[in-house]
């Protein structure tokens, strides 16, 4: 079936004609594929944006040198989200970005932002492939929708697991209310459920992500009496952590989620998290992945969803490829079958895959998550989640791996 | 089989002995074979056992700890497995238990009946279902300590008199009770005294912005702009010029006051020279906060910035814990809010800047110079901004780029709680607002505690329009 949709794109741009594609994207105008990015520069995500904006850098360069696509050089634009609370900047940034005529849109990170973007730009059938976003509401959201990380269930499961094997009894949860945070939670519940872990504080509660005073939410914590905190938020952990060393609550116990399960070295006195552990989803990415990173010229100091971001503008590419036109629908259609979804011979970089699909084989590129070909949902079918624990730098240190398949149902 | 099965206790007790126990395979595989047993179908029923285990493709977990309530763990207890596969471990010193499984199915997992008698444990087995390739499913973590049933439990273990650990188990329930009325005390004193010490901080931000309200009738919205600025200035100082936390704030406040008076002398001065009226003065400082939010963006980044870092040793005063730096924050803007009081009603400058606040034109007819007067609000406003982003950037433990226009507000709350345009207003506005907020998160989530003080406000304008401070309007 993909084979013969290949074919007849093929056909259809071999007769000359400007494509059948309605939109105006790249390939019509014969520039060579596009690549538009919707980054958090700023807003409350802003710390995950570095690593984001390299590994786009470094997947642009990595196509070129390997000859582009379809003959031609890859070229890139971005636009600032900005994140969830600043509306008026998702979508600002979804129109600039589509006016430059993108094949394929990397991102938004943040799922919020997702679902005020998204229908703008599927809607001129363009796919759009998020690094980031792990709300499980957004699986199977559109023909058009992708993404290269896995949902939160994923995730949830691992850490309610490793909190219950843990021995923890009694645990609070400082959960912020938001998508990621409170549907994360709510997962990780029915899990300690389960292994029958007391929740004796946050169970309902969760603090506002624009709030600034954590310390009633610290002595509450303290107060409840638990042995164990689960923290699920973003950069919020960062005063919220003090506030619960102040408040005398053990840090060295804390549970940190992918939203925050960051190197604090610079940030807290050496050893304050030691013991705690964090979970973050994606393969472990190797030092020469992350050395290849910081040549682009972009400060990073860590890899969070640098792997997802990469994987999502090669499989763009190779989908491009594959299809013999750069236009969004034909990523669309390519992508599940690049991705590996029914079988083809392994390759593990572009150029690699690039040669492949010259000699007319099928191709399942494994990059550097791990993830498995996208399912019926546009989800990874199969995905990779790390277990980190601090060390006494206040390092998250990588303890082990756990994979499997994402539901998707 | 029994073979197997002392194999691998041998390998759980010796842990890291790898190589005695690959010779103890290579001896037992050698004797199974000589035995004339299939040693294939042996493995395939074979659970392993592993001090650690973590899920793959190939292997499910089954693991667990095993902790008695007061979570001690519980040392050198035989755990059996059942099921699709079988298996048999002793708990570790941590208590830890764990197998590897390679096949899909139901489990049942086993301790010894005295051991989950002794410790008060209501079962003492437990089932699990493994799918290898299913994340929720792929690891089956097993407590015997369950606690929603540890109720159940604990009657049937009192029973079994003559045990050590029911004994204890009781008195730490007879203690309990009463404790739970003292926790609740020790919670309300707590959130009031965070409260308190929130209200200050709030109180000294809000005291500035009150100021220039009372002398120009203008709301300035980038007064929480200019909280930040201090902020970002003392982690300036104290993180990128490594300097100390003191010598970082004096600067922090220099740098304040000079943006307030180059503010006054570059847009507020010419503006009011025009005679542009407050409304688009208002709109004026709204553009700016915005324009100074994203300025701090981008020199700063999105991300919260601690000014220190070091996390202060707690201090236990009576039913509260708190740390000096909190102490010597709120100490500091308590003395700094007395202090403006004081400059007010007791400085010829201080009864000027009343007197303006009072009556500009009048005040200008008896010989004020009213601008200069007006200059040294803004700077002296600015000042005092600065330095309660420095105190709130040390007690939040964190001033991020947006930090102040979150506050802001909670500011205008507490100004017009307290009386627009008065001296102590601001003060005792933000005193109620913290204290309210904060001892509400005691029957309300912590997420909606600011309604509960804004609805304190609608309550007080509704008997006291004027704020509880504020003069009312005479007419004629």
């Amino acid at each position: 079936m993909t084979a013969f949709v290949a074919a007849a794109t093929l056909a259809l741009s071999g007769c000359g004609g400007s494509s059948g594609a309605s939109d105006a994207s790249a390939a019509a105008d014969g520039n060579g594929m596009v690549v538009g990015a919707l980054l958090p520069l700023t807003g409350t995500l802003a710390y995950l944006a570095p690593p984001e904006v390299a590994a786009i850098k470094l997947a642009v360069n990595d196509i070129n040198a390997a000859g582009g696509v379809l003959g031609k050089d890859v070229t890139e634009v971005e636009a600032d989200t900005s994140d969830g609370e600043h509306a008026d900047q998702n979508t600002s940034a979804a129109q600039s970005v589509l006016a430059k005529h993108p094949s394929v849109v990397i991102g938004p990170a943040a799922s919020g932002v997702v679902k005020n973007v998204y229908k703008s730009i599927v809607a001129e059938k363009i796919p759009v492939i998020s690094m980031a976003s792990t709300s499980m509401t957004l699986s199977g959201m559109d023909p058009y929708f992708f993404r290269t990380v896995a949902p939160d269930a994923v995730q949830g499961a691992v850490m309610g697991d490793l909190i219950a094997g843990d021995g923890v009894k009694k645990l609070a949860i400082a959960c912020f209310n938001d998508e990621y945070g409170t549907g994360m939670r709510d997962i990780i519940l029915g899990k300690l459920k389960l292994a029958g872990v007391d929740v004796v504080y946050g169970e309902q509660d969760a603090f506002d992500p624009a709030e600034t005073n954590y310390s009633s939410i610290a002595s509450a914590i303290k107060a409840s009496g638990a042995d164990a905190t689960l923290i699920i938020s973003y950069d919020q952990a960062t005063p919220l952590i003090k506030s619960l060393a102040s408040a005398g609550v053990d840090t060295h116990r804390l549970y940190l989620v992918d939203g925050n399960t960051v190197d604090y070295s610079k940030t807290y006195d050496a050893g304050l998290l030691k013991g705690s552990k964090g979970t973050i989803p994606g393969a472990h990415v190797d030092d020469a992945f992350l050395a290849a990173l910081k040549g682009t010229g972009t400060e990073v100091s860590d890899t969070t969803y640098a792997a997802e971001t990469y994987d999502a503008v090669i499989l763009s590419a190779l989908a491009a490829e594959q299809g013999g036109s750069a236009s969004g629908e034909t990523i669309q259609k390519n992508l599940a079958s690049v991705s590996g979804a029914d079988g083809g011979e392994k390759c593990d970089s572009f150029k690699a895959c690039k040669a492949l699909i010259k000699d007319k084989k099928k191709i399942q590129y494994s990059g550097k998550t791990g993830i498995g070909a996208f399912n019926k949902n546009n989800d990874p079918s199969s995905a990779n989640i790390g277990i980190y624990e601090y060390d006494d730098k206040n390092v998250n240190v990588f303890q082990a791996m756990q994979s499997g398949d994402v539901p998707s149902e | 089989m029994a073979s197997t099965y002392r194999f691998t206790a041998a390998r759980r007790r010796r842990g890291a002995g790898w190589r005695h126990a690959l010779c103890a395979m290579a001896v037992i595989a050698v004797v199974c074979l000589w035995c004339g047993l299939s040693a294939p179908t042996a493995q395939a029923d074979e659970a392993e056992a592993t001090d650690k285990c973590v899920p793959t493709a190939e292997f499910g977990c089954v693991n667990g700890i095993l902790q008695g309530s007061d979570q001690k763990p519980i040392a050198g207890v035989t755990v059996t497995l059942g099921g699709a596969e079988t298996g048999e471990t002793t708990t570790g010193d941590d208590g830890t238990w764990a197998f590897k499984v390679a096949d899909d199915g139901k489990y049942t997992v086993t301790i010894p009946q005295d051991v989950a008698k002794r410790y008060g444990f209501a079962s003492a087995s437990a089932d699990v279902e493994i799918v290898k390739t299913s994340f929720s499913k792929q690891r089956g973590v097993v407590r015997f300590d369950k606690t929603s049933t540890s109720d159940a439990a604990s009657k049937p273990s009192a029973a079994a008199s003559g045990m050590k650990r029911p004994a204890t188990t009781d008195a730490a329930d007879t203690s309990g009770k009463p404790s739970a009325s003292s926790a609740t005390w020790t919670r309300f004193c707590q959130q009031l005294y965070s409260g308190i010490v929130f209200g200050l901080l709030l109180g000294l931000m809000s005291v500035g912005m009150n100021l220039v309200y009372g002398t120009t009738g203008l709301s300035s919205f980038s007064h929480g702009e200019q909280v930040t600025l201090g902020g970002l200035m003392a982690y300036v100082g104290t993180q990128m010029l490594h300097m100390p936390v003191v010598l970082s704030a004096v600067c922090a406040v220099a740098v304040g006051a000079l943006t307030g008076l180059v503010q006054d002398q570059l847009i507020w001065g010419p503006l009011r020279r025009r005679r542009v009226g407050t409304m688009q003065q208002m709109i004026v400082t709204i553009g700016l906060s915005m324009a100074l939010q994203y300025l701090y963006q981008f020199f700063f980044g999105g991300d919260i910035k601690g000014i220190v870092k070091s996390v202060p040793e707690g201090i236990q005063i009576g039913p509260i814990t708190t740390n000096a730096p909190a102490l010597i924050c709120a100490g500091i803007a308590l003395a700094t809010i007395v202090g403006v009081t004081v400059f007010l009603y007791c400085t010829r400058l201080g009864r000027a800047t009343r007197a303006v606040s009072d009556n500009a034109a009048l005040a200008a007819a008896s010989g004020i110079n009213v601008d200069s007067v007006v200059r040294i609000v803004w700077t002296l406003s600015c000042a005092l901004a600065a330095l309660s982003g420095v105190l709130l950037g040390i007690y939040l433990n964190g001033i991020a780029w947006n930090t102040g226009v979150t506050l802001l507000m909670l500011m205008f709350a507490a100004v017009t709680l307290g009386g627009l345009g008065t001296a102590n207003g601001a003060l005792v506005g933000a005193l109620v607002i913290g204290v309210v907020a904060d001892l509400s998160t005691l029957v309300i989530p912590s997420d909606m505690r600011y309604a509960s003080a804004l609805a304190i406000l609608i309550l007080v304008l509704l008997v006291r329009p004027q704020g509880i401070f504020g003069k009312r309007n005479r007419i004629g």
